[in-house]
C-alpha cells in the first residue's frame, strides 16, 4: 500500500473512531459537570472522550486530504504491506495466539503453553526431539515454577487442578 | 551540614550486612527487571514484609538494591527482544531493538548500563548534596504548575513524530480515549465500563506497553517465519567482540547527551506523581531534538539508547527527595519504601534527618555504593544476557510470549490483562505497518487521567477564571515554552516541505 | 506431508502425558488445609498512606501464624471501588481478603450506587480505627478551630480543603462539618492521601483531612498545625489537640476504620479460622510495637462484634449522605 493509500484507509479509521465514541459515550459516560466546576466553563467526565471524537473527526478528514496533496502523491509505491506468503503464517500465530488465551482458564497455564509453544514450534520448523522437549517441556515447567512458587502468582490450574 | 553524621553513616554501611544486603538486592533486582512482566515493583512488594522484621540497615538496603537493579535490568528485554522490562525502558526499546537486531547487541547493553549507572550516580549526588534546597522545589508545584508541565510534556513528546504529524496526533488521541477507561477518584465516576467489571480499573499501562511493543513484533516476526539470518553466530555476537563492544570514545562521546538526560531525570524525580516512563521519553525526545544526527534516531542511535536509560535511573535517586522532605513519595516504589521506613520507626518527613541522621546518611552512601556495585555485576552479566541473541527466534518468540502472558495475568490475576494484551499487540501491529509512531500514544495513556485531573484541580484553585493563570509564573513558563516548541516545529515544518503535505 | 505429520502427533501425545503428569506431581503437594495458596490482602488506595503502612505490619507478623505467606496487594483508584470489585471478583475461599475502609465500604458505594454493599462482604477483623483530624497550615489565617470557623463564616468559599478522592474521607465528614456549622468551603479533590498533603504542603489548600501517621512529622516540625479531631476523646499522639465534643459539636465524630473483610460466599468454618489468624496478629507483641511507631493504636473487634460496629456506621452514612445529596 503507497502512502497516499495508508492516509486514506486511516482516514476512513479514524472517522470511524470518532464516530463509535459519540455514539457511546452517552450511554458509558456521565454529563454531570464535575463538583467545582461547572460556572464558567462545564467539564465532565465527558468532556476528554467527545474532545477525542471531535479530534479523531478532524484528523479523519484532514488525512483524507492530505492523501490528495501533490507531495504525497509523488512518493513511489511502497512495497506491500504484508507479502502473500507472510500471510499463512500471519494467521497461524494469531489463531495460535487467541486459542491459548481463550483454552489457558481450562486446561490451565502449563498445558496451555505446552501445546502452544509446541504447535507454534512445529509450524515454524523447529526438529528433533531435544528441541522440542526443550520447548514443549522444560520452558513451561521453569516458567510456571519461577512464576507460581517464586512469585507467588497463581496461575491458571485447568484440568489438572487438584 | 552535619558533618559528624555523614562520616558515621559512611562506616555504618560499610559492613557486611548492609554490604550484602545491597548486593542481594541488586542481583534479584536485575533479574526480576529483566522478565518481561514483573516488574521490580512486585519484587519490593514480596520482601517488603520482610525488611519490616529486619534492622533498617539491613532491610531497607535489600529494597534499595532492587530498585535500582530493577531499573537498569528494565532495559535487558527491550534491547533484546523489544519487550519493555519496566515501564521506564519503553523508549530504549526505539533505538536498543534495531541496534541488537544489527548485531549489535551487547554494545547497546553496556551503553544502557554505563548510561544508568552515570544517570543514577548523578541524582544520589544532587540528592546528598543539594537535598533541602531541592526539596522547596516539590513545593512549587500545585495543581496549575502540573497542569502546565503536563501539557509542555504532551507537546514535546507528540512532537517527536518522525515524519508525519497527523499521524503523531492520530496516536495521540488514541492514547487519550484508552486513558479515560475506568472510575476516577477525583470525579468520581466511571467510564466505557460497558457493565464489565474488568474495566473498572483501566487498562494498565505496562499491558498496554507489553502488547505494543512485544505481541506486535511477535506476528511482525511471524511474516517472515521467524527466520534469522543466515549468519555465523559471531556475526550476531558482533565481528570478534570488537565492534560489539562500547569502546572508551563511543562512551565519552555520550557525555553531553547523558549530563542533559540526567539533568532531565532528575527534575522529573524531585517532583511527586511524575515517574520514569515520563523522564525517559522526554529525554529521547530533547537527546533527538539536539542531536547532530537526528534522522539515526530509531534506527540504532547510541543516544537514543544513552538518553532514556540515563533518566530513567536520575529519576530514581531523586524520587527520595521529595519522600525524605515531605513523606510524599515520587512514585509507586518510594511509595513502598515509605511504609518501610515508617515501619521502622523512621517517619519521613522534616526531622527525619534531625532524628535519624546517621542511619540516613548511611542509606545514602549505600545509594552511592550500590551504583557502583550495580555497574560491576551488570558489567559481567552483558555478555552473558547477550547470547540470548543466538537463540533461534522460532524457539524465543513464542517463548516470549508465554512469559508475557504470565506477566499481564499476574497484574490482576485475570486473563482480561491476557486478551488486552493481545488487542494491543494487534493494534501495534497495525501501527507499525501503516507507519504510526508509538511514543505519542504512551505518553497520552500515562498522562490522561493526570492531565483531566489537574485540570478539574487548577479550575477548582484558580476559582474558574483562565486569567488568574498568570498570577503562577512557572505555570506561565511551562506554557511558554510549550508555545516556542510548537512556533519552531511550524517554522521548521514549512522550510522542509515547501508546498508537500500539511 | 505424511513425514512431518507423524513426529508432530507423537511429540503432542508426550507432551500432554509429561504435561499432566508434572501436574500431578505438583498438585499432590498442595494439602487440604486451609490456607493452601498464599493469601492475598488487597489494599483499596495508593502506597505509602496509612492503610498500606498498617497493612504491611499485619503481613509481615503473619508468617508466625500461618504457613503460606500472606501478600499485600495494590489496587488504588475509584475510592476503593477498584479493589472492592476485585476482591468480589475473586473465588470466596478465603485466600482473597480486602483491607476495607469506610471509604470503600460505606460511603462511595453508597453515594454512587455501587453494586455492593454492607453484605457483599463478610467482617473478619476490625485491626483499628482512627479519628479524622482536621490539619491546617501553620501559617493559614487561623490558629485555633474557633478561629476556624470565624474566618470561614466571614469569607465563604475563601478556605480550600483537599481531600483523598471523592466520596471519601475526609470528603463526607467535612462537607458534613460545613453543613453542621454553616460555612462553605471549596473542596479540591486529590487522588489519595500522599499528593492531598502535598497540597496542604504547598500551600494550595489550608486544610486537609490527613492522618496522623503522615502528618506527624510535620507537625513536630511546626508546618502544620492540628486544629481539632473528629473524635470523643484526645488521640495519644495529640495530646493539645481538642476533641469536636469538647468544641461543643458530639455528633461530628467520623472514624477512619481499618479491617478485614471476606467477600460474601466464604465458607463459615474459613471465615471461623480467619478471625482465629487475625485475633492472634492482633494480638501480637511485635505488632503492637509497629502500629504505636505509626502513631496509633491497636482497637481489636471480632467479626460479629466488628460487624455490629459496621452496620450501625454504615447505616449512619447511608442517612448522612442523603442528607449531604440534597
Amino acid at each position: 500500500m503507497t502512502e497516499v493509500g495508508i492516509y486514506r484507509v486511516l482516514g476512513g479509521v479514524s472517522l470511524a473512531i470518532s464516530l463509535a465514541v459519540y455514539l457511546v459515550v452517552p450511554g458509558q459516560v456521565s454529563m454531570q459537570p464535575i463538583p467545582g466546576t461547572g460556572d464558567l466553563v462545564r467539564i465532565t467526565p465527558a468532556t476528554v472522550p467527545l474532545a477525542c471524537a471531535t479530534a479523531f473527526a478532524v484528523i479523519g478528514v484532514m488525512l483524507v486530504a492530505s492523501s490528495f496533496s501533490r507531495g504525497l502523491q509523488r512518493q513511489a509505491p511502497d512495497a506491500k504491506l504484508i507479502e502473500r506468503e507472510a500471510l499463512p503464517r500471519l494467521s497461524f500465530t494469531v489463531i495460535m495466539l487467541l486459542a491459548y488465551v481463550f483454552t489457558m482458564e481450562f486446561l490451565g497455564y502449563l498445558l496451555a503453553t505446552s501445546l502452544f509453544l509446541l504447535m507454534l514450534n512445529l509450524y515454524f520448523g523447529t526438529r528433533g526431539a531435544t528441541q522440542l522437549g526443550i520447548v514443549a517441556i522444560v520452558v513451561p515447567i521453569a516458567i510456571y515454577l519461577f512464576f507460581g512458587r517464586v512469585m507467588l502468582i497463581p496461575l491458571p490450574e485447568g484440568i489438572l487442578e487438584n | 551540614m552535619q558533618y559528624e553524621a555523614i562520616i558515621d553513616g559512611f562506616w555504618m554501611i560499610l559492613d557486611w550486612g548492609p554490604l550484602a544486603m545491597l548486593a542481594a538486592g541488586i542481583l534479584i533486582g536485575i533479574l526480576v527487571g529483566s522478565m518481561p512482566g514483573l516488574t521490580a515493583t512486585m519484587a519490593i512488594a514480596l520482601l517488603v514484609p520482610l525488611s519490616y522484621q529486619l534492622p533498617a540497615l539491613l532491610g531497607i538496603p535489600l529494597l534499595i538494591g532492587i530498585y535500582k537493579g530493577g531499573l537498569y535490568g528494565g532495559a535487558i528485554p527491550a534491547i533484546l527482544i523489544s519487550t519493555p522490562g519496566t515501564g521506564g525502558a519503553a523508549a530504549t526499546i526505539f533505538d536498543g531493538y534495531p541496534m541488537a537486531q544489527q548485531g549489535k547487541a551487547r554494545k547497546a547493553l553496556q551503553m544502557s548500563l554505563v548510561a544508568s549507572t552515570a544517570g543514577d550516580a548523578i541524582s544520589d549526588v544532587v540528592l546528598f548534596l543539594f537535598m533541602a534546597p531541592l526539596a522547596m522545589v516539590a513545593l512549587l508545584f500545585g495543581a496549575p504548575e502540573y497542569f502546565a508541565l503536563f501539557v509542555f510534556s504532551l507537546v514535546i513528546i507528540a512532537g517527536v513524530t518522525g515524519d508525519s504529524f497527523l499521524k503523531g496526533v492520530f496516536a495521540a488521541f488514541l492514547g487519550l480515549l484508552v486513558s479515560t477507561i475506568g472510575i476516577d477518584s477525583v470525579s468520581g465516576s466511571s467510564r466505557f465500563t460497558f457493565g464489565n467489571l474488568n474495566f473498572t480499573g483501566g487498562i494498565n499501562f505496562m499491558t498496554m506497553l507489553i502488547g505494543l511493543f512485544a505481541v506486535s513484533e511477535v506476528l511482525i516476526q511471524s511474516e517472515k517465519g521467524f527466520r534469522d539470518r543466515d549468519r555465523k553466530s559471531s556475526d550476531l555476537l558482533g565481528a570478534a567482540h570488537g565492534e560489539n563492544s562500547l569502546t572508551w570514545r563511543e562512551a565519552w562521546g555520550m557525555r553531553r547527551v547523558i549530563a542533559q538526560s540526567s539533568a532531565i531525570g532528575t527534575f522529573i524525580g524531585i517532583i511527586p506523581g511524575l515517574g520514569a516512563p515520563i523522564a525517559a521519553f522526554l529525554a529521547y525526545t530533547f537527546a533527538k531534538r539536539t542531536s547532530r544526527n537526528p534522522e539515526l534516531f530509531g534506527k540504532g542511535s547510541l543516544e537514543g539508547v544513552a538518553a532514556p536509560e540515563s533518566a530513567n535511573n536520575a529519576v530514581n535517586g531523586a524520587n527520595f527527595l521529595p519522600l525524605f522532605a515531605f513523606g510524599i513519595p515520587g512514585d509507586i516504589i518510594a511509595a513502598v519504601m515509605l511504609g518501610a521506613f515508617v515501619a521502622q520507626g523512621m517517619r519521613p518527613g522534616p526531622d527525619l534527618f534531625t532524628q535519624h541522621a546517621a542511619t540516613m546518611y548511611a542509606l545514602l552512601w549505600g545509594m552511592i555504593i550500590a551504583n557502583a556495585m550495580l555497574f560491576l555485576f551488570a558489567w559481567f552479566l552483558t555478555s552473558l544476557y547477550a547470547r540470548i541473541v543466538l537463540i533461534p527466534k522460532r524457539i524465543l518468540f513464542p517463548a516470549i510470549l508465554a512469559i508475557a502472558t504470565v506477566g499481564s495475568y499476574s497484574l490482576n490475576n485475570n486473563l482480561f490483562d491476557v486478551k488486552a494484551m493481545i488487542v494491543f499487540g494487534i493494534v501495534g501491529y497495525g501501527m507499525k505497518k501503516f507507519g504510526i509512531p508509538f511514543a505519542p500514544m504512551i505518553i497520552t495513556a500515562l498522562l490522561g487521567r493526570s492531565v483531566e485531573n489537574s485540570l478539574v484541580q487548577s479550575y477548582i484553585v484558580l476559582e474558574g477564571k483562565l486569567m488568574n493563570f498568570l498570577s503562577h509564573p512557572i505555570a506561565m513558563a511551562f506554557f511558554v515554552l510549550t508555545g516556542v516548541v510548537l512556533l519552531a516545529a511550524a517554522i521548521g515544518a514549512k522550510r522542509r516541505k515547501p508546498g508537500g503535505e500539511n | 506431508m505424511s513425514k512431518r505429520l507423524i513426529p508432530w502427533s507423537m511429540a503432542s501425545l508426550l507432551t500432554i502425558i509429561l504435561a499432566m503428569s508434572f501436574g500431578l506431581l505438583s498438585g499432590l503437594a498442595a494439602a487440604d488445609e486451609f490456607p493452601s495458596r498464599p493469601i492475598k490482602l488487597v489494599i483499596p488506595f495508593s502506597a505509602g498512606g496509612s492503610h498500606d503502612a498498617h497493612a504491611r505490619a499485619i503481613v509481615s507478623v503473619a508468617p508466625t501464624y500461618i504457613d503460606q505467606p500472606m501478600i499485600v496487594v495494590l489496587k488504588p483508584g475509584g475510592t476503593g471501588a477498584i479493589a472492592a470489585q476485585f476482591v468480589l471478583n475473586s473465588r470466596p475461599d478465603g485466600h482473597t481478603l480486602l483491607f476495607g475502609a469506610p471509604d470503600t465500604n460505606s460511603l462511595v458505594n453508597q453515594a454512587q450506587n455501587l453494586p455492593y454493599g454492607r453484605d457483599s462482604f463478610i467482617p473478619i477483623a476490625m485491626i483499628n480505627y482512627s479519628p479524622v483530624p482536621i490539619m491546617a497550615r501553620a501559617d493559614a489565617p487561623f490558629k485555633t478551630f474557633e478561629e476556624f470557623v470565624a474566618y470561614a463564616k466571614a469569607n465563604p468559599g475563601k478556605v480550600r480543603y483537599g481531600s483523598a478522592g471523592v466520596w471519601g474521607i475526609p470528603h463526607v465528614p467535612f462537607e458534613y462539618l460545613q453543613k453542621q456549622l454553616g460555612i462553605k468551603l471549596t473542596h479540591v479533590p486529590y487522588k489519595g492521601g500522599g499528593p492531598a498533603l502535598q497540597a496542604l504542603l504547598q500551600g494550595e489548600v489550608m486544610i486537609t483531612g490527613s492522618q496522623v501517621t503522615q502528618s506527624l512529622s510535620h507537625i513536630n516540625a511546626g508546618t502544620i498545625r492540628p486544629l481539632a479531631v473528629m473524635d470523643k476523646t484526645r488521640h495519644k499522639a495529640l495530646p493539645d489537640t481538642p476533641t469536636m465534643v469538647e468544641l461543643g459539636y458530639p455528633d461530628i465524630v467520623f472514624y477512619l476504620w481499618r479491617g478485614v473483610l471476606a467477600p460474601k460466599g466464604t465458607p463459615p468454618e474459613i471465615v471461623e479460622h480467619l478471625e482465629d489468624i487475625f485475633q492472634k496478629i492482633a494480638e501480637d507483641k511485635s505488632f503492637y510495637r509497629m502500629i504505636r511507631r505509626f502513631g496509633e493504636q491497636v482497637i481489636f473487634m471480632r467479626g460479629d462484634e466488628f460487624g455490629a460496629y459496621w452496620s450501625a456506621e454504615y447505616e449512619k452514612m447511608g442517612a448522612l449522605i442523603k442528607e449531604l445529596k440534597k
